[in-house]
């Protein structure tokens, strides 16, 4: 029988007088245990795993296609070029894909609710949303990466050459595509919350993240200003990609487009936490 | 187990001769009602993806505002693009969104209760197409047109004065949402060989996105791009039902083109499950 290594009464419960450094060694362990366990059984199919991805980076593209047809048509849109929109695509598309590969279960949380399989969480020795994402280690969504990765490829040379980026501005693009992954795992955390109390939450999550990332792919200028407000603030994915990209690639702004979101981001991330706390303490099992 | 109403004479009234085309129209009705029904049960989360849905609406008709030259381009002004774009937002809920076809059967094939559907007394594909299909009517009346209608109050849409065109564009998305749940049931089917469709799953969706113009006509692709979407079964989906509607094609020979991608999607289906039939083998009992 495997060992439970997070089962010692150090590891983590509650009252524990471990210090701070030990617990969080030893849950680094753990994660690496239950994130290879769940690797290796992802890649017993490799073949089928690199063709699919493969398959997934063309043919999910079709976001990036339209807008390429569409500015290849009518070129550029509100003074954004194809090269402007093109890294707006890779900082959205790559922080969407850190959330994928390491929250990957946070996108299949309505199956824990549905099927009532979130009580085998709460009888782990450690809290409930760390068990869950060491789960699932979203290897399979490496395409949402890939694609940003390919969209950077394509996009920075010519960003690059015409002066438009260099020097500090990859460091903070950099901090973009972390600032995007943070917010993409604050609303996916919360619309994962939102399940506690009301179940069913695919539509939910279509809602606040599908919509939004969409959205947020074009600049923000060409919407009205209600509907720019609404992108940054209740649904805001914006705040990662658009806010400081328009500083960065010289389409206006401020220099604070680069700081408020370093602020904002991680206060989302703790606004979801906290909701997530609230929601736990209402659980309703459905039965196993 | 639960039954379906009326499964038993359904299957015997499909044996009768001249009652062959009564009993279809019934199993129809039945399953398709059936379809319809079950939908119901989640009003308050289709709510939701309603709201998800005008969103998206409203994410594309402002990029097309914010594009498109103020001459428009080719017989697309600003405003006809934005009403087309209102209208495959409404639309596409019977021709593409929400199927939940291929992943009912990808479970059957899991689970092997796939056995006990083959049994039934009554075509695996027909069964499918039915039930699917009500399903996709209740998505259109409670989803769709909504959807269309919070639109609306943004874009200026024009109804058509003509009996004709409404006749071709009723046609038209009738034959589309066949072809769509079609090329769902060979995904879904394609797991009795794979048992595992999300990539396949994703190659549809790209394609349907893509070459059947749901967010843009076909003319703004490159021109061979834009022939291969329009011969395509994939422009029935939403590019052809909305140009009807807005009277920028001729029905007859779009409806023609779609009743035979349908009939060509119909054999290949048929012949597929037969070949899926051959090769089930469920394990257990």
């Amino acid at each position: 029988m495997m060992e439970r290594r997070g089962a010692r009464p150090s590891a983590g419960a509650p009252g524990t007088t471990a210090p701070v450094l030990t617990r969080l060694r030893l849950a680094a362990r753990v994660y690496r245990v239950l994130v290879s366990a769940s690797l290796r059984g992802k890649m017993q199919y490799r073949l089928d795993f690199l063709g699919s991805t493969l398959i997934q980076t063309v043919m999910g593209s079709d976001s990036i296609l339209f807008i390429g047809a569409v500015l290849w048509r009518f070129g550029p849109v509100m003074g954004w070029s194809i090269f402007d929109i093109g890294m707006l695509y890779a900082v959205s598309r790559m922080g969407n894909g850190i959330y994928m590969l390491l929250c990957n279960e946070l996108d299949r949380f309505e199956l824990y609710m549905v099927n009532g399989d979130f009580d085998t969480l709460l009888i782990r020795p450690w809290p409930t949303l760390f068990t869950l994402l060491a789960r699932g280690v979203g290897i399979d969504r490496l395409a949402f990466l890939a694609q940003g990765a390919a969209a950077v490829a394509l996009t920075a040379p010519r960003l690059v050459s015409t002066g438009v980026i260099g020097g500090w501005d990859a460091v903070w693009l950099l901090a973009s595509v972390v600032w995007s992954a943070m917010l993409y795992f604050a609303v996916g955390l919360a619309a994962a919350a939102a399940g506690f109390w009301i179940v069913r939450i695919e539509e939910l999550q279509v809602f606040a993240m599908n919509a939004p990332s969409t959205a947020t792919a074009y600049p923000l200028d060409v919407y009205p200003s209600w509907l720019r407000w609404v992108f940054v603030t209740l649904l805001p994915l914006g705040l990662g990609g658009y806010v400081p990209l328009r500083f960065i690639l010289d389409k206006g702004g401020t220099v604070l487009d680069l700081l408020w979101p370093a602020f904002a981001c991680p206060a989302a991330v703790l606004a979801a936490l906290k909701l997530w706390k609230t929601g736990e303490a209402h659980y309703t099992s459905t039965g196993t | 187990m639960r039954r379906w109403p009326d499964e038993g004479s359904i299957g015997a009234e499909q044996g009768g001769g001249c009652s062959d085309v009564y009993a279809a129209v019934r199993r129809w009705r039945v399953l398709a009602g059936k379809g319809f029904a079950r939908n119901l049960q989640y009003s308050a989360s289709h709510l939701v993806n309603t709201a998800a849905s005008v969103v998206f609406g409203l994410i594309y008709i402002y990029v097309w505002r914010a594009v498109t030259p103020e001459s428009g381009f080719g017989v697309y002004s600003s405003s006809v693009i934005t009403q087309y774009i209102c209208i495959n937002q409404t639309t596409a809920w019977l021709t593409q969104f929400g199927m939940k076809m291929r992943q009912r059967i990808v479970q059957s094939v899991r689970s092997g209760r796939i056995a006990v559907e083959l049994a039934r007394p009554m075509d695996f594909f027909w069964y499918n197409m039915d039930f699917e299909y009500g399903s996709q009517l209740y998505s259109l009346a409670f989803r769709g047109l909504p959807v269309g209608l919070a639109l609306s109050l943004l874009v200026q849409l024009r109804m058509p004065n003509s009996a004709i065109t409404w006749l071709g564009a009723v046609a038209s998305l009738a034959i589309g949402g066949y072809i769509g749940i079609a090329l769902n049931y060979l995904v879904g089917i394609s797991s009795f060989w794979t048992n595992e469709i999300r990539t396949l799953s994703w190659v549809l969706f790209s394609l349907e996105t893509f070459l059947g113009g749901l967010s843009m006509p076909l003319e703004v692709l490159p021109r061979p791009l834009e022939l291969l979407a329009k011969v395509s079964p994939f422009a029935h989906l939403a590019y052809y039902p909305a140009r009807i509607y807005l009277e920028l094609s001729e029905p007859a020979p779009v409806l023609a083109a779609g009743l035979a991608w349908a009939a060509v999607l119909t054999i290949v289906a048929r012949r597929v499950t037969l070949g899926a039939r051959r090769r089930l083998e469920v394990q257990g009992g």
